[in-house]
């Protein structure tokens, strides 16, 4: 018997438009793969009623002859995204009971395109961390190994397709909580450039850096699900007006003569071993196939790190603000005046890794330290961008870097000291600060066993040096025919 | 370089309390923090503009037009690529997460002024 | 020791868009609890602001009319404070690159000119309304208002006495007014103020330590709170002590400030561009096309009535009181081409009558047409003066042309030479006595006869006509 749930998004729309099998059927299949692989975390909120009559409709709706590319698929929502009637908790305690009475309007587009929402996917809370341990809900289990973490924040998204519970799932993205993830199990993972795709309905943690993006087994499948997010939204004023072009085109294009930047600063120590070893082989996979090589400098690139530790707080602060426990989530109980109210309800309702957060950033806004920490950074952002520009300008039409300094680490082994876990975003960050696309494309595996990827970062609006890139080495290299052996 | 009563003081203009035995655990976390980003002090920045906005044009702007939709919309039909504007949901709707209402109000404790 | 008064104004103007200044949401006054709200009012986690160009373009008006510059890079901040009216945690306001700078309101008081500058107008969202209910120990909280667009006007700190910030308040309301971006309503809410007031010994060039009154909500309040706030101060400074810094609010029941109890000292609002707003970037061309479509301003008005209509300055400040009167007047000028009778017959007969009955201009039964054509018949010596009053009542009621009343009641003033002189005689024959008397020189019977006249005409003999005619049948009687 096929497993429904693990099939690639063109096999299920093969399937479908041939009759082999329903979109309840395949519906069915993830739900009951959620079901069986419970330990793994991967899911908040399973919405099975929900989904099984969304793919009845679905159903009806292939057979009076409706084709589209995701028809039928189905797909898990990172729980930091509003649905609409379906509890939205960012992982957190103080949205426990938080329902939304909108759809963010990325899942309007997937609702329109005609997929099945099969839940929403646990994170670390309000996308702080790079572990998925900061959740209020439970840590998620590597598929790979569940004594490692899937990455984070975006970690139950990125398990759930590694495990192949679902073909593809959103994730969002501010320091590398889509990448690293990806890389951690083993998957394909997009940023888009900042802009592309709205945030509408995406709870905010730092404003100028989230995006939202897919993860998928393939490129292919990444490529169908960003064509279906990305697009200027009225209700966004940073979604940029900027034409998407059909990204499924540019797979099987042939890369000879493009220059493959390899940033001279990220290879320092600190890198490991394994990281590094596979790195160098893919690059010489792309060598085969007619790339170019070059060395590129990105000077301040140790700064990255410090730039948003700075930004991202400062930003969160203020976003997290609103949870008060006035409007919506959790209030604390009891007879209090108001200024307790609110401490208790954020107390009671935050995790440490957030109230953490939410100090540094209320230091570097408050007067007297303005100047020297926030205006310094969005300076020092600039730089970096900067950075990427001069590279971009004419020494490379893309840069490939390493996703994470290490291969995966076991749960519990960084979570007690929180800045070795930032350096962890070294790679990552920098793309987020410059706004540029980045996709991780899984490379091969560490010395203990877990997947790694490689980092593929390129010029504004160009995601599609990206999927041709990645879908080149995808032809060269097997990794993404790797899975989990699930028991 | 920064000091308990200050990260407490931090965390009233925060609304966040924080336990007394957690307080000098949260001091060190945050001084470290502090104590790395500082590397920022030696890059020269006097000739660089901050970046407060990414990509894209400015004027973004909406026209004065109120957009209201007295029921809930139902997901649009497949194939539309038109994302609709901001929907005016009821206000039932939009309220039913409230904790504490007396009628249509939200009601909070007592606010002395 | 004298002491000198110092005040800056605050003020707060509601704009009259339709909708929210970041969200689509109604902007509208009133409504049912929480009713005008969507996700972005709320603060839902997830929403997102969008900019809404009309209270830009407001801004940009209200610049231009003060003689502000108008900044050409905005960028909108966000002010951290938490509040129950304040949803996300934060407004979104301007911070130090408000959209117009170093302007000046111009306005009289009594009869004396006065210039007060501008330090800034910038744009920003309003918060909700809280109900507090002491008895069940809670608050109410309706977000209807919040995000509804606000201009904060500042003032420079040059007011010097409470009833000059109470012409200086009205001054800024009839700009408003004009403009039609706001309908300055205090009661309302849609005009605030709040006052900044300090002392110093005359002569002194560094600033006493000022207090702020908070939310005066009417122009007797502004005058009254401000006032009570100078004697107050006043006092403490005879004593040799010092005013301490604090934030007030006017007790109008009994007259006083108190302090305000849970204003912080000196918060931190931790401002810092807002990211999810990109900046609006005021073109010279944008700066042209809202020059372009201005309407005429009460000074500009106001000069023209004087220069060209040659009226009284107390006539044209009376007439450029609201933008509708003057426009109404104008209409009227057009009509009738006599400004002065034009002036009269507004500023007293249709004021009274309009106030009388609570009638607004723009709800004037009487159009400007119609009035200037009433006048018009007076000046063609259709109708006495007199006349024209009775006329002028019954259009207020009837609605009715004056032509047409006139012709349906008979009114028409009787300028037959023959016709007149024939009553004339007719008195003069039947009031021997009288006729002696006045023939004899006593002029003061001329009044006795020209009644005579009038009254057997039915009042419609044009009085001119029967004056001339009297002296004339008179002369004639004396040979």
């Amino acid at each position: 018997m096929t497993d429904l749930a693990a099939l690639s998004i063109s096999a299920i729309r093969e399937g479908l438009q041939s009759r082999q099998f329903s979109c309840a059927e395949v519906t069915t299949a993830a739900l009951k793969k959620a079901e069986k692989l419970k330990s793994l975390n991967c899911f908040i909120e399973l919405s099975a009623d929900s989904a099984l009559r969304q793919a009845h409709e679905i159903d009806i709706l292939i057979k009076a002859g409706k084709q589209g590319p995701l028809l039928g698929v189905p797909i898990g929502i990172k729980d930091v995204i509003c649905t609409k009637g379906v509890k939205t908790t960012a992982g957190s305690k103080i949205l426990h009971n938080f329902i939304p009475p909108y759809d963010a309007t990325v899942v309007r587009k997937l609702l329109t395109a005609g997929t099945v929402s099969i839940g929403k996917l646990n994170m670390d809370e309000f996308a702080m961390g790079s572990s998925n341990e900061n959740s209020a809900y439970g840590p998620v289990k590597n598929p790979w190994n569940p004594e490692y973490v899937p990455g984070g924040s975006s970690g139950g998204s990125a398990a759930a397709v590694a495990a192949g519970i679902c073909p593809s799932t959103l994730g969002t993205d501010t320091g590398g909580s889509i990448r690293q993830p990806a890389s951690f199990c083993g998957i394909v993972g997009l940023k888009p450039t900042y802009g592309r795709v709205s945030r509408y309905g995406v709870i905010a943690y730092a404003s100028s850096l989230d995006q939202v993006g897919a993860f998928a087994a393939n490129v292919r499948d990444c490529a169908l699900v960003t064509q279906a997010i990305c697009g200027r939204d009225p209700n966004d004023a940073t979604s940029v007006d900027q034409a998407v072009p059909d990204f499924e085109k540019s797979l099987g294009l042939p890369i000879k003569g493009l220059r493959v930047g390899i940033p001279k600063e990220y290879f320092v120590t600190g890198l490991a071993g394994d990281i590094s070893a596979a790195l160098k082989k893919a690059i010489q996979v792309l060598e085969r196939l007619g790339a170019i090589p070059v060395e590129v400098s990105l000077p301040h690139t140790e700064l990255a790190v410090s730039v948003y530790y700075i930004l991202a707080p400062a930003e969160a602060s203020s976003n997290l603000a609103r949870f008060d426990g006035i409007r919506y989530g959790h209030r604390a109980s009891g007879q209090l005046d108001l200024k307790t109210l609110y401490a208790k309800s954020r107390s009671e309702g935050f995790g440490k890794e957030v109230q953490r957060r939410i100090l540094v950033g209320s230091y570097v806004l408050s007067s007297g330290y303005y100047d020297a920490f926030y205006l310094k950074a969005q300076k020092v952002r600039s730089l970096i961008a900067q950075d990427f520009q001069t590279a971009f300008k004419d020494q490379c039409d893309l840069i490939i870097a390493p996703t994470t300094p290490a291969a995966p680490f076991k749960i519990g082994e960084k979570i007690s000291d929180p800045l070795q876990m930032y350096l962890n975003d070294i790679f990552t960050i920098p793309v987020n600060l410059a706004g540029l696309p980045g996709m991780s494309i899984p490379c091969g595996f560490g010395d203990n066993g877990l997947p790694i990827g490689i980092q593929l970062i390129g010029r504004p609006w160009d995601e599609e040096t990206l999927f041709r890139v990645a879908s080149a080495y995808e032809s060269e290299t097997d990794w993404h025919t790797r899975k989990p052996a699930l028991n | 370089m920064i000091s308990e009563e200050e990260v407490l003081k931090l965390a009233t203009l925060a609304r966040l309390e924080i336990e007394p035995s957690f307080v000098p655990v949260i001091t060190g976390h945050v001084n470290s923090i502090l104590q790395y980003v500082q590397q920022l002090d030696k890059v020269d920045t006097s000739a660089v503009a901050p970046m407060s906005h990414v990509h894209g044009a400015n004027n973004v702007l909406r026209e004065d037009r109120v957009i209201c939709a007295g029921t809930n919309p139902e997901p649009l039909p497949l194939g539309d690529p038109e994302v609709p504007q901001q929907e005016m949901l009821q206000s039932g709707a939009l309220l039913r997460n409230v904790p504490d209402h007396s009628g249509r109000f939200i009601r909070v404790p007592l606010i002395v002024e | 020791m004298d002491f000198e008064t110092v005040i800056g104004l605050e003020v707060h103007v509601q704009l009259s868009t339709a909708s929210k200044i970041f969200s689509a949401a109604s902007a509208a006054y009133g409504g049912e609890p929480n009713e005008f709200i969507d996700p972005v009012t709320l603060g839902l986690p997830g929403a997102l602001p969008v900019t809404n160009k009309r209270a830009v373009e407001f801004a940009i008006m209200l610049g231009l009319a003060t003689n502000c510059e108008i900044r050409s890079f905005n960028r909108f901040a966000r002010k951290h404070y938490f509040y129950p009216d304040l949803p996300k945690g934060y407004q979104i306001s301007q911070f130090d690159e408000p959209i117009c700078e170093r302007g000046h309101v111009d306005f009289l008081v009594g009869e004396v000119k006065r210039t007060i500058g501008l330090k800034r107008i910038h744009m920003e969202e309003d918060a909700g309304k809280n109900i507090h209910d002491s008895r069940t120990n809670s608050s109410l909280v309706d977000l209807n208002r919040a995000g509804v667009p606000l201009l904060e006007v500042v003032s420079e700190p040059e007011i010097r006495s409470p009833a000059e910030a109470a012409a200086y308040l009205r001054a800024v309301r009839q700009l408003v007014r004009y403009l039609e971006i706001s309908d300055g309503n205090m009661e309302e809410g849609s005009l605030r103020c709040d006052a900044n007031i300090s002392l110093r010994p005359v002569g002194q060039l560094t600033f006493g330590t000022r207090t702020e009154i908070k939310n005066l909500n009417s122009f007797k309040f502004v005058e009254r709170a401000l006032e009570y706030e100078v004697a107050r101060q006043a006092s403490i400074l005879k004593a040799g002590q010092q005013v301490i810094q604090q934030t007030l609010l006017f007790d109008s029941v009994n007259g006083t400030t108190r302090p305000m109890r849970s204003k912080e000292e000196s918060a931190d609002y931790r401002y810092f561009p807002d990211p999810d707003l990109p900046p609006v970037v005021v073109e010279e061309s944008w700066i042209r096309e809202v020059r372009r479509k201005l309407p005429k301003l009460p000074a500009e008005w106001a000069h023209e009535l004087v220069s060209e209509f040659g009226l009284s300055p107390y006539d044209a400040s009376v007439l450029t009181t609201e933008r509708a009167s003057v426009e109404f007047y104008h209409q009227v000028v057009a009509t009738c081409s006599n400004a002065k009778a034009a002036c009269n017959w507004v500023t007293s007969e249709l004021f009274g009558a309009l106030n009388k009955e609570g009638v607004t201009i723009e709800e004037s039964p009487i159009s400007a047409l119609n009035l200037g054509e009433l006048i018009k018949l007076i000046d063609n010596e259709i109708i006495s003066g007199k006349m024209a009053k009775t006329v002028f009542e019954e259009m207020f009621t009837s609605r009715k042309d004056p032509h047409v009343i006139v012709q349906e009641k008979g009114l028409k003033q009787v300028s037959n030479d023959a016709e007149i002189l024939e009553a004339v005689r007719k008195e003069f024959d039947s009031n021997s006595e009288q006729l002696a008397d006045y023939l004899g020189g006593n002029d003061r019977l001329h009044g006795f006869f020209v009644g005579q006249v009038m009254r057997a005409t039915g009042g419609q003999a044009n009085p001119k006509k029967v004056n001339e005619l009297i002296r004339q049948e008179a002369a004639n009687r004396k040979k």
